[in-house]
Order: C-alpha cells, then structure tokens, then sequence
C-alpha cells in the first residue's frame, strides 16, 4: 500500500514535470529577422533569454560576411558590423541603418592612420606600431604583439595572407619605401613561430599607401621594381611562399585605393585588374563627387564599398554596383548614436574592413 | 515551357496541383525533379496544408519575374497587400516553411515583415510569440535591462 501510494505519487510528479520548451525556432532565422531591425528593438530584446542575448552579441550574423567598422579615440577602439549583403527587398537607391551592437576595447597603444591597416583576412586584421605588427581578432576581442620582424627596419609595410588549404594565418613584412631582396614572414598559431626570411622575387618596393588584398591564398599588392620605375601587382602566394608579378596597364593611375584586384571567375583563374580610373567617370559622379568617400574595397556580389574617412553623424557608407549601376546607401547615424560612441568619440577616425567573416582562432 | 503539373501534398495530406515552372519556385522541389524527372507527386513533410497553400499563391504571383519596373512596383504592391492579411504566429508559419522549402523571395520578404511587426515588441511579447523560455535569473535579467535601459523608455510608455 505504501509502496503503491509512492508509486503513484511519484508518477504524478513526473507527468506533472512538463517537457522543457525547447524553443525549435531555427537560430539563423531570428539572426535574418534581427538584422532588419532597428539597433533599438535589438537591444530590447538582449533581454529576452540568454540565447537572444549571444546572438544579438555575436559580430556577424552567421555565416554572412559583414562589413566591420573601427572607429578609434584615443587608445580606445569601437568596434561594430554591419551586413553587407544586399536584402532583395532593399530598393536600390535607398538609405537604410542597422542595428548591430558595439564593442569596445581598450589598447595599449594609438591605432593611427599613417599606416594602412591590412583588410579583414578570414577574421584577422593586422596593423602596425612603431616598427611591430600587431593582429587582431575583433570576434575573439583578442589582440597580439609580434616580435619586431627585424631591427634595422624602422618602418614597415605588413601585408597578411590566409591560406586556404593548411588554413594558416601568415604576416609578410617588407621595409617601408624602400626596396628589398628579402621580406620576413611569419606563420601564426599555436607554436608561435619566428620570423622567416624569404627571398623577394625581384626585388621591389612595395606602394606606401598599398595595403595588399589577400585571394584565396594569394596576397596581391602595388610594387615597383627595383632599377626600373615600372609599377606592377606583386602576388605573393601564402602557401609557397613564391612572389609573382603581374604588369599593369600602361595608363594605369597610381592610386590603390581606387584599384582593386579580383579574379574575374572561379574557373578560368585568369586575373582582371578593376580600376576605377577616374570616379567622376562613373554616372553616379554627382551623387558622391564632393564627398570625402574613398573605395575600401568590392563585397562578394561585386559591390564597391566607399566610406568616408572620418565620422560624422550625417556619414554614410555607399554601396556601388557597376553592372546594374545602382547604389544603396549605408546610414551611419545608428551605429555612432549609441551612447558609448557619442559620449567618448572625440577623434572620430573610421577604419572598414570589407568581408569580414568571424573566426574562433585563438591568438 | 511545358505545362507539366506536380502533385505536393501537406504534412496533413492536403494534395496541391501546381504547374511544374510555379513548383520549382520551392527549390527544394527543383531539386528533387533534378535528381529524378519522372516525380510527379511531392509530399511535403514539415509544412501544413494551410501554410503550403500561402507559399503556393506566393510562388504563382511570382513565377515569371519581369524586369520592367512597372511590374516589380505592382509585384512590390501586391506583396505588401499579400502579408497584410496575416497575424504574427501565421507568419512565423511561413517564414518555416519559406525556409523549408527554399523560397528566397519570401524568405526575404516574411522576414522584413516579421521584423516590421515586432520592432515594438516588449522581451515578454517576443518570449510568448517565439516560445522562447527566460533562463535569466532575476539579477541577471535586470542587469541586461539596466544595460540596454536606453531601449525601454518608448516602448513601455503606451502610446496615447
């Protein structure tokens, strides 16, 4: 009887215990909703469960390359960013915001503008200060300091490559404005390896304001050759570790900000350069023509992506598609009205970082 | 084109007869007749005979997509008068089976909408719609409050 009364009773507890909400809502659905609503809704609902917190926290939505956005004060960086991808119900020719959260880190040291920073390479970018690169992971919050590539150099250029197939991370170092036979690399990862020199083939200098673009597994930048006053696309192959050379039109302007390197497709592997000689040569001349907007780079739908150096709250970033000449146009009045930025941005400088994808490796 | 009509049944075994260009428009269905032409019936297991039925009516208005921007204003029109007549818990409906069955458009389309409608949700009304459990301790919940208290002071003043 006894035995019976426990029986039941625990039966009852059991039946009682209803299964746990599993909540089925699939993740990269809410991440698709979230991403079209306003920085305000997103931060309302951090508060809905933890869930919605980590993915309201996470970089990038997943699996989507973004557009990351630095903007630095003093030895503080902001970091935020924003979808690049093009929403078919997004009117071309239109203004939209987003509603991304913001990051802040603190570094040790004044991120400036004399140096061109490297693009995002499969999550990292990397930098310079006082002679040393340093790379950063803004998914990680991590940031590390390599050992000085070499002491008679004072000044460098840092280039940063990922090969696809080992899934390595390296940094290439040249001496900055002058030319060199050797460069020095450096493979990251968990056995933090040492500097390597490896022969540049031929010698060349790289452009000062070159901040290389890295292609599946290839690192592309503007050199001129030594002896000779010939500016070409040097390609430095991640994994060999073998430098190429490709010539240049004879016209070509010397500009890198607005050249950029792209495989024109995924088969034939053929190079094309893309050179936007002149922006006021483009339609849409008079929309931009007197801004202070600079091209960072192409999004993978083949979008040019001009963003202003500087922020203020009217900036904006513009989205360019040459083939169906249209443009969409990226609102920065919400990422920057966040109270954190607002109250400590005195030295609005802003860095983008086209396509960037988030990546877990640890530094 | 060839008229070919496919069979797509529901998950309640609603059966739909639609012609094989509209049928494609769900890639998983174009999918499956890539790997094997002769299917001519579909069963369609996670989605319900009523939901399906709004995805087809989708596919139908959308199946030969013009260029000309007098029919992307009236398809544009048409889309917004088409997800006016549903309620939030439909459209979550749909952006499953959107997702499901592979239709971009809609997809993008429900999405938009789904967030135009909760943009002024409270984190309660988003736990109930979403059936979402809160796993916050209470110290825990009024700290991320207090942390994004920026985001609260509109949205719980009711509107006069």
């Amino acid at each position: 009887m006894e035995a019976q009364k426990e029986k039941r009773k625990f039966s009852k507890r059991k039946r009682t215990q209803s299964p746990k909400p599993t909540s089925s809502f699939p993740l990269d659905l809410i991440s698709e909703i979230l991403l079209r609503l306003p920085e305000k809704s997103v931060a309302r609902f951090r508060c809905v469960s933890k869930l919605w917190l980590s993915i309201t926290t996470r970089n990038v939505v997943v699996g989507l390359p973004s557009l990351l956005l630095c903007f630095t004060e003093y030895e503080n960086l902001f970091v935020s960013s924003i979808p690049q991808h093009h929403h078919s119900l997004q009117d071309s020719n239109k203004s939209y915001s987003s509603s991304q959260p913001i990051d802040r880190y603190h570094l040790k040291f004044l991120l400036h503008n004399n140096f061109p920073l490297t693009e995002s390479v499969h999550g990292l970018i990397c930098f310079q200060e006082s002679a040393t690169p340093i790379v950063c992971n803004p998914s990680k919050r991590q940031c590390l300091t390599l050992p000085k590539p070499r002491k008679s150099w004072e000044r460098l250029t840092v280039f940063l490559g990922y090969d696809p197939i080992e899934g390595k991370h390296k940094v290439m170092c040249l001496p900055f404005r002058r030319s060199s036979d050797v460069c020095r690399v450096l493979t990251l990862g968990p056995a933090q390896e040492s500097w390597r020199t490896v022969k540049t083939k031929p010698t060349h200098c790289s452009d000062y304001h070159t901040s290389g673009r890295c292609i599946k597994g290839v690192v592309y930048y503007i050199a001129y050759v030594y002896g000779t006053d010939v500016w070409v696309v040097m390609s430095f192959d991640v994994r060999s570790e073998k430098f190429g050379m490709i010539q240049l039109p004879s016209d070509f302007h010397r500009d890198p900000l607005i050249a950029c390197v792209r495989k024109t497709t995924e088969t034939d592997g053929k190079m094309t350069l893309c050179i936007l000689e002149d922006a006021e040569k483009h339609k849409w001349s008079n929309e931009i023509s007197n801004t202070y907007l600079k091209v960072k780079g192409i999004t993978h739908a083949g979008e040019f992506i001009y963003v202003p150096d500087v922020v203020r709250k009217s900036s904006y970033i513009l989205f360019y598609d040459p083939v169906r000449n249209s443009f969409r146009r990226f609102e920065l009045k919400g990422v920057i009205e966040e109270k954190s930025v607002l109250n400590n941005l005195f030295y609005r400088m802003l860095h983008a970082f086209p396509n960037h994808v988030e990546s877990q490796m640890s530094l | 084109m060839s008229s070919n009509k496919i069979v797509l049944t529901s998950s309640d075994g609603e059966s739909f007869e639609v012609e094989e260009v509209v049928a494609r428009k769900l890639q998983i269905v174009g999918h499956m007749l890539e790997d094997d032409c002769v299917i001519n019936e579909i069963p369609l297991q996670n989605v319900t005979g009523d939901i399906l039925s709004m995805v087809i009516e989708y596919c139908k208005t959308h199946v030969d997509e013009e260029e000309s921007e007098e029919a992307q204003t009236k398809l544009k029109t048409w889309d917004e008068e088409f997800m006016k007549k549903f309620d939030i818990k439909t459209l979550l409906q749909i952006i499953l089976a959107a997702n499901y069955l592979n239709v971009k458009g809609l997809l993008d389309l429900v999405s938009q909408t789904i967030a135009d409608t909760i943009k002024d949700y409270t984190p309660e009304q988003i736990r109930e719609v979403f059936g979402v459990e809160n796993d916050y301790t209470e110290e825990e919940e009024a700290e991320v409050r207090k942390e994004n208290a920026w985001a609260f002071d509109e949205a719980d003043t009711p509107k006069p």
